[in-house]
């Protein structure tokens, strides 16, 4: 905040405590009296004036107008106190005007996670579209739209007015606290709505019951990570990176990690398999034990020549 | 300024003169209200009070003294300038003889009893 929006701010303030310790005078004439006042007060800020007690001000403005001051009017120390909180009131209610255009962006998103919520896409990881799967693309141009009516509200009052808008502003208030809440969350891999790892609502929503990937062949596990849209990863006991290694679709998977229980949607999930062929199926039922990876994806058709030899090395010595 | 007796409270000296004070002022120029301030702080008024001026100024202006304008500010809220009428310019004139006069009593009355003792 420069200086002089400081000032600004400062005697928009003051000059709102002036008129309120007035508030028993006509309001024409408060006008009258207090017209004019912020301009003197920016320009006595800016030759190095301080803010005066407004109880004070008010009082000799009026003094000085022949205007009689009320009997009964706040003096002494509880008078200053109380001036003194409505003066921090109306600073904090014009410092809080000065965020709205963040406001005008937050309460768009909240919208946008509350449409995802109600149109019922699930949730996802990503903090900009919680409410919408796999459907960023679709949330960014929504998520537009909502900003544009929002500024639209907010700056020109569209549409929404006087208590509409204050009815608005709470219902979306109490909605971001409900959305802000109901983030999935990565610490304890659930997608809830309410407190965190109280739901029962299991983060693999992206189909029916999360299949299990544990003893089924790599090339079916494979499909199913692709089809739900994981990312993958395949690796040897020691953490060997196989993914593109050429023969690894008949072996069977030994570890999940992380299961689709603890992950969102769209999260890497690294399978575990045993070249070696201690305890490992290499065929899958009905198929011969020679048969080669044909449903691994095709970018794992390039094979770093020192996985090939090891994965040829291992199915050779598999039963 | 206190007053303590023993010395002159600019304040309370003020209070009869301030229509004069902010008349003179405005008769060489027009100004807004923290103008008019500045301008009788540089004359010598220390002890003035924004409001005070402010609140003369509005009477004064509610009296037919004053006439006012706005002038619209890029930079903030606008001023509202005040400048004298015929009526102010007459109130002026008035004033500024009672005071001559008055001041003149005063001054024979200090130097009298200034120079009286020796």
């Amino acid at each position: 905040m420069t200086g002089h929006d400081g000032h600004l701010r400062n005697a928009a303030v003051f000059a709102e405590s002036v008129r309120r310790e007035m508030r028993n005078l006509p309001a024409e004439q408060v006008a009258d009296l207090t017209d004019g006042i912020e301009a003197d007060m920016v320009a006595s800020l800016a030759d190095g004036g301080s803010l005066p007690d407004a109880v004070v001000y008010a009082h000799d403005l009026m003094r000085a107008a022949g205007i009689e001051v009320p009997e009964g009017g706040r003096t002494g120390t509880r008078g200053r106190v109380v001036a003194l909180g409505l003066s921090a009131g109306s600073w904090l209610r014009h410092s809080v005007r000065g965020l709205a255009p963040a406001w005008w962006v937050f309460r768009a998103w909240v919208l946008l996670q509350v449409i995802g919520w109600l149109v019922g896409f699930g949730g996802s990881s990503y903090w900009f579209a919680g409410q919408w799967g796999g459907r960023e693309l679709v949330a960014v141009l929504v998520f537009l739209v909502l900003v544009s009516f929002s500024v639209r509200i907010g700056r020109d009052k569209w549409l929404v007015k006087g208590r509409t808008e204050k009815l608005v502003t709470v219902l979306l208030a109490v909605s971001s606290i409900f959305v802000l809440v109901s983030r999935p969350s990565h610490e304890n891999g659930w997608f809830v709505y309410g407190t965190p790892g109280i739901s029962t609502v299991p983060t693999w929503d992206c189909s029916g019951t999360p299949p299990e990937l544990i003893g089924t062949p790599v090339s079916a596990a494979v499909e199913i990570l692709v089809r739900e849209g994981f990312a993958y990863e395949v690796v040897d006991m020691t953490g060997f990176n196989m993914t593109n290694s050429a023969g690894i679709g008949d072996f069977r998977v030994l570890k999940q990690d992380p299961h689709f229980m603890e992950v969102a949607c769209g999260a890497r999930v690294t399978l575990m398999i045993d070249p070696s062929g201690g305890g490992v199926q290499t065929s899958l039922p009905g198929q011969s034990a020679d048969r080669t990876t044909t449903t691994v994806p095709p970018a794992m058709t390039t094979v770093p020549k020192s996985a090939t030899t090891a994965v040829k090395a291992t199915t050779t010595t598999a039963p | 300024m206190a007053s303590t007796g023993k010395s002159l409270d600019q304040s309370q000296l003020l209070k009869g003169v301030l229509d004069m004070a902010v008349l003179a002022v405005l008769s060489a120029e027009d100004g807004y209200g923290y103008d008019v301030v500045r301008r009788l702080r540089t004359a010598g008024l220390s002890e003035i009070a924004e409001a005070s001026v402010y609140g003369t100024l509005r009477r004064l202006f509610a009296d037919g003294a004053l006439t006012s304008y706005v002038v619209p500010s890029e930079e903030g809220p606008h001023r509202k300038y005040y400048g004298l009428t015929d009526a102010g310019r007459t109130q002026l004139g008035t004033l500024a003889s009672t005071w001559a006069e008055f001041s003149g009593v005063i001054n024979s009355l200090v130097i009298e009893s200034t120079h009286g003792g020796n």
